[in-house]
């Protein structure tokens, strides 16, 4: 391996860390407060979906980033309110959630891009994207 | 914990009626919901209705699905509420259905199972599988007794090993690869032989429910008797609630925690040496689809209680077949189906409290 392979490889490493890092930065803060927080990675596609949202509807980036933070927060509200006020079981509330935000964050796209689409052309591509 | 042994049965009667009330109008809540989501879609209600029904009582095949699925469903349930006896969580039903079915699949094979006398050929790749799940699952005990490792975690990354496991058996010729005799082979193993299938109940393949059933009603009893009757039943609770109380009582902490998570791999293994025997014939990727975490949700949802598992079990398996006839059907989605699923879970998981509230 040459070096210049190797610096591609750390590099893309670190990226790929990053949101690693940033979720499990998240699920520590939780784990502090007793809370086993299974839902993480419907929080991060929930986060990937309003981003894209966000970022798409208001054509700035930043925008849709914050869109997407703000998004997570009913997620993070049904997971709390399960677990701590009605006391479910955090693993079953966490896989529950996963099933339903994988669930919500396919039909969603697919369906409000088709529909976008016929009203706008130039949203076929997001359609497309979303399809996949 | 302010039940006794003693007023534990009054208990468990007072309990029984809002906690079926509950769960059934939480269930009808989700399901309502569903119905509200497909109209918003645009899909026909009437249509998506008559599919789901057709998809899980239409015809007798239709049952004998919905009763395969719910039986893997369940043998991970029962698993899960034994280990979860002794205050473990065992979240690697995933892996041990695929360890199970690997080792089904290579016993049947490759093992010469199938030219043993009666009988023989399928029970021999049946506990192949059994032994197979259950070091999967006893592996995580022994990590927790030795250096303390959380057996969540453990479990859980053991099915992704296990998973990938699998993957790398269907698509090395040199493991369970059927031979590649074209660049079209497909990355699954060979069917198993006729032998090593598991005998159907009524010997007709329109109403295809095999052995396993049988099997699992008499290992639910098993289960229910041993862990509110027998010696070892209330050892694995006196571990569960507080383990140095039960070893200064000469429990062995160390073996029940192998044991309790050892029994949950076997019945996981055996959920998937019935998949594999009675159901699918062949190895291939994704062998497993989810069902460990299913039967993982049904175990928790039942709150320890076999009955309730069995009844989560049914309702899951029912569920996955209406939802798939759905979306062939009636165009639905999958991940609408996926939506109701999780809705489900959700509300399910939310009533528990109105459940204990009320006892």
């Amino acid at each position: 391996m040459t070096w210049e392979l190797f610096a591609v490889f750390i590099g893309s490493s670190v990226r790929l860390a990053v949101p690693l890092l940033l979720a499990g930065t998240g699920e520590l803060v939780s784990e502090r407060a007793g809370v086993l927080n299974m839902s993480i990675e419907g929080m991060m596609l929930t986060g990937a979906f309003g981003s894209a949202v966000g970022a798409w509807a208001t054509g700035n980036p930043t925008l849709g980033l914050l869109i997407g933070i703000v998004g997570v927060l009913p997620v993070a509200l049904l997971q709390a309110l399960l677990s701590n006020t009605l006391r479910a079981n955090q693993i079953v509330t966490g896989i529950g959630i996963n099933i339903l935000v994988l669930g919500a964050t396919t039909l969603v796209p697919v369906n409000l891009w088709r529909t976008l689409a016929r009203a706008d052309p130039g949203a076929g591509q997001m359609e497309s994207a979303a399809a996949r | 914990m302010t039940a006794t042994v003693v007023n534990n049965r009054l208990d468990i009667r007072e309990w029984v009626r809002p906690s079926v009330a509950i769960s059934i109008s939480a269930v009808a809540v989700a399901g309502l919901l569903g119905l509200v989501l497909i109209f918003a879609i645009g899909v026909s209600v009437p249509d998506a209705l008559s599919a789901f029904v057709d998809g899980t009582l239409g015809s007798p095949y239709a049952i004998a699905a919905s009763i395969n699925r719910s039986i893997a469903f369940a043998l991970v349930g029962i698993g899960f509420v034994i280990a979860n006896r002794a205050n473990l969580v065992n979240v690697g039903g995933e892996g041990q259905i695929a360890v199970g079915g690997i080792a089904a699949t290579a016993v049947a094979l490759y093992g010469g199972a199938a030219d043993l006398p009666a009988g023989l050929p399928f029970l021999v790749p049946l506990l192949a599988a059994m032994i197979a799940g259950m070091i999967w699952g006893a592996i995580p005990g022994v990590l927790k007794i030795k250096v303390g490792t959380n057996e969540v975690i453990s479990t859980l990354l053991l099915s992704f090993i296990a998973v990938w496991l699998l993957y790398w058996c269907v698509q090395s010729p040199a493991l369970l690869r059927k031979p590649m005799t074209s660049s079209a082979t497909l990355p699954e193993s060979l069917e198993i032989p006729d032998s090593t299938k598991l005998p159907l109940l009524t010997g007709d393949y329109s109403f295809p429910v095999n052995i396993g059933l049988p099997a699992t009603i008499i290992i639910a009893v098993v289960a229910g008797v041993l862990l509110s009757k027998t010696l070892l039943g209330v050892q694995l609770r006196a571990v569960g609630f507080n383990p140095v109380a039960a070893s200064r009582a000469g429990i062995s902490y160390a073996r029940m925690v192998v044991l309790a998570l050892g029994i949950a791999g076997a019945l996981g293994g055996l959920a998937g040496g019935f998949m594999l025997l009675g159901d699918q014939y062949l190895l291939k990727d994704g062998f497993s689809s989810g069902y460990g975490f299913d039967g993982l949700v049904a175990g928790l949802l039942a709150r320890g209680s076999v009955v309730g598992v069995i009844a989560a079990a049914l309702l899951f398996g029912f569920l996955r077949s209406g939802g798939i006839n759905m979306e062939m059907v009636a165009g639905v989605p999958t991940a609408l189906v996926m939506v109701i699923q999780g809705l489900i879970v959700v509300t399910l998981a939310g009533a528990a409290y109105f459940i204990g509230r009320r006892s």
